[in-house]
């Protein structure tokens, strides 16, 4: 092997890259298997994920299967009216934000909040089973999570589901309830994500200073006082980047649990952009429409997220790129 | 630690309480769920809260068993999850080390190629139409071969590959005549192993929780995957489906099909939560890892 890969000189290089110098050229020659590796990743990517991009040429047409994408007519941008007039898409687009600020607002509080109440247990063993436990439902997908949620909720069989047909009388579960369905959407996104997410916070109150909680006691400093005072604070870079990028996704109001957890009394309230997409492309058929939203939705994220990482950039030292 | 006021004292006990009330709205709904497929069809009434049974019976699972579905399922998932795993991480791996190599011409413009895709792409409706146009609607390979690159596993592996002992390391094997094929296959991949690991544990939890390509892109019993059976069977309350009356419609009379669905679910978290402490050992070290940029 280590024969072959020897660099020798190669006159046939010169003709594919001209204008490239000749050390360049050699250390392309010699590290060509590094080439050869990358040549799977890089023709799966254009494949999968640069050819679909030709396909987004459906939402500018009025698609027919017979024609396939190149054939068929074009129509004057007459899906991207329809979009923009349709009280159908406002009330997605409505539902969207006021769903993904509800769950950001909730959970980003909550994973801060839970991040300082383990960091105060005393004990190690109890602060690791209980971490151990909080990530748990990061780990069952959603069908699973929704499944379980509809069964608590059951007014036949669920301890919640029983209790409130006990209350109000009425055997109805509260995901058929508009506000029921979004305190429990809300309330289930939290519980799911709070343990993960309080991860990374936790991993930064470790670094704290030890120092500085010490230099805090010797001047009286109260527990209370501490936590606000010295890890809270040390908290806030971290805050704000995590917030930042968090507006860039704001248009994913997360398809996978209000896909298990809705249902057709609540799409008022509950039918998001991804969802709204997924019933018109490929339960209803309407393809070129689809991509008209989806191109849509697609084109305000990229422009959300760049202009989170510029943010990011701006006010803190960190970005995702 | 100083003496403890009685406030701080009282906030200790009131942290702790607090703890343990939140581990159990985690456990309580999975442990509801098993006594559930456990139970008989008379278990079920009274107010809903169980926290044990006392006639246990295996009607419900071996109902589930004798359908047969759910052996299609797991043979389906198994596979998918097994396959995805060897080829998810051998990609990124061939992706990750040409990419950690700074002197590499030509890095900056491939690992933009594949940093962009991050941010845009062509969506739902435009991947549907060329799946469909590649033929492989109705081929189980579909669950595995689109998402067989993934950015984000191949840049954190890049990192790792770049860390300052690994170079050197290459340097001198490369100084001793060693070519790159021997310096992979034998030296990097050895040394990166836990974080190979990692990747491969992702990569598995990710397709055994998958249910939306299986949903869209397979139709009929034998491309079943565990997840979306168990979607199937939960909106079976809602609609009619023609496709799991096998599975549930002689339920009505035998075994409620609640019953069934708890078993369902029991059988589609039991590989991840058997393996839950192990699994998430690796995640939490991923996480540090992640949160670690380039």
């Amino acid at each position: 092997m280590a024969v072959l890969d020897r660099a020798r000189p190669d006159a046939g290089t010169r003709r594919f890259l001209p204008g490239i110098s000749k050390a360049t050229r050699d250390r392309m020659v010699r590290m060509r298997f590094l080439y050869l590796l990358l040549a799977v990743p890089v023709v799966h990517w254009a494949i999968f994920h640069y050819a679909p991009m030709y396909g987004l040429l459906v939402a500018f047409k009025d698609y027919n299967m017979k024609h396939g994408v190149f054939g068929s007519p074009w129509n004057d941008f007459a899906h991207f009216q329809f979009l923009f007039t349709s009280p159908g898409f406002h009330r997605v687009m409505r539902n969207t934000f006021i769903i993904s600020f509800l769950k950001l607002a909730f959970g980003f509080t909550a994973s801060i909040v839970f991040a300082l109440l383990i960091d105060q247990l005393m004990s190690l063993p109890f602060k690791r089973t209980m971490q151990s436990i909080s990530y748990l439902p990061h780990f069952i997908s959603w069908v699973v999570l929704g499944g379980l949620i509809k069964q608590l909720l059951s007014p036949s069989l669920g301890v919640i589901g029983v209790l409130i047909a006990n209350m109000t009388g009425e055997s109805l579960s509260l995901l058929t309830d508009r506000v029921g369905f979004l305190a429990i959407l809300v309330a289930s996104s939290v519980w799911q994500g709070v343990g993960w997410s309080a991860i990374i916070y936790l991993a930064v109150l470790a670094g704290v200073d030890q120092s500085l909680y010490e230099a805090a006691e010797v001047d009286g400093a109260s527990r209370l006082q501490k936590a606000l005072r010295i890890s809270l604070p040390a908290l806030y870079p971290l805050m704000t980047i995590i917030l930042i990028l968090r507006m860039g996704q704001i248009l994913d109001a997360g398809f996978d649990q209000v896909f298990n957890l809705y249902n057709p009394l609540v799409y008022d309230v509950a039918d998001v952009i991804d969802t709204y997409l997924y019933r018109v492309g490929l339960v209803e058929l309407k393809y070129d429409y689809a991509a008209a939203v989806g191109l849509f939705r697609n084109v305000v994220g990229l422009v959300l997220v760049i202009s989170a990482n510029y943010l990011a950039r701006r006010y803190t030292e960190y970005g995702l790129w | 630690m100083a003496r403890r006021s009685v406030g701080e004292a009282a906030f200790d006990v009131a942290n702790v309480i607090f703890m343990l009330c939140f581990s159990a709205t985690i456990i309580y709904p999975f442990w509801d769920a098993l006594l559930l497929s456990f139970s008989g069809p008379r278990e079920i009434s009274g107010i809903g809260f169980r926290l044990w049974i006392t006639h246990w019976s295996t009607d419900t699972y071996r109902y589930i068993f004798d359908r047969g579905l759910i052996l299609i399922a797991y043979r389906n998932t198994l596979f998918r999850t097994v396959v995805a795993v060897y080829l998810t991480t051998i990609t990124c791996l061939f992706a990750a080390y040409p990419l950690s190599k700074r002197r590499l011409p030509g890095r900056t413009a491939i690992t933009a190629y594949f940093v962009f895709s991050m941010f845009f792409s062509g969506g739902l409706i435009p991947t549907y139409l060329l799946i469909r146009g590649l033929g492989l609607l109705n081929n189980l390979w579909v669950l595995v071969l689109p998402q067989m690159f993934n950015v984000f596993y191949m840049i954190i592996m890049r990192n790792y590959l770049m860390a300052a002992h690994l170079e050197e390391l290459e340097e001198a094997a490369l100084v001793d005549g060693a070519g790159y094929p021997y310096i992979l296959f034998r030296i990097m991949v050895p040394l990166s192993m836990p974080l190979l690991a990692t990747v491969a544990l992702w990569v598995a939890v990710a397709h055994w929780n998958e249910w939306f390509y299986a949903r869209i892109y397979l139709t009929g019993n034998r491309f079943l995957v565990l997840q979306y059976l168990l979607q199937r069977l939960i909106e079976h309350h809602r609609q009619d489906e023609q496709m799991l009356n096998d599975y549930v419609a002689q339920t009505e009379t035998e075994i409620n099909t609640a019953n069934v669905v708890a078993g369902t679910m029991i059988l589609t978290i039991g590989p991840i939560v058997l393996l839950y402490p192990f699994l998430q050992k690796y995640f939490v070290k991923g996480v540090m890892i992640g949160s670690l940029k380039g």
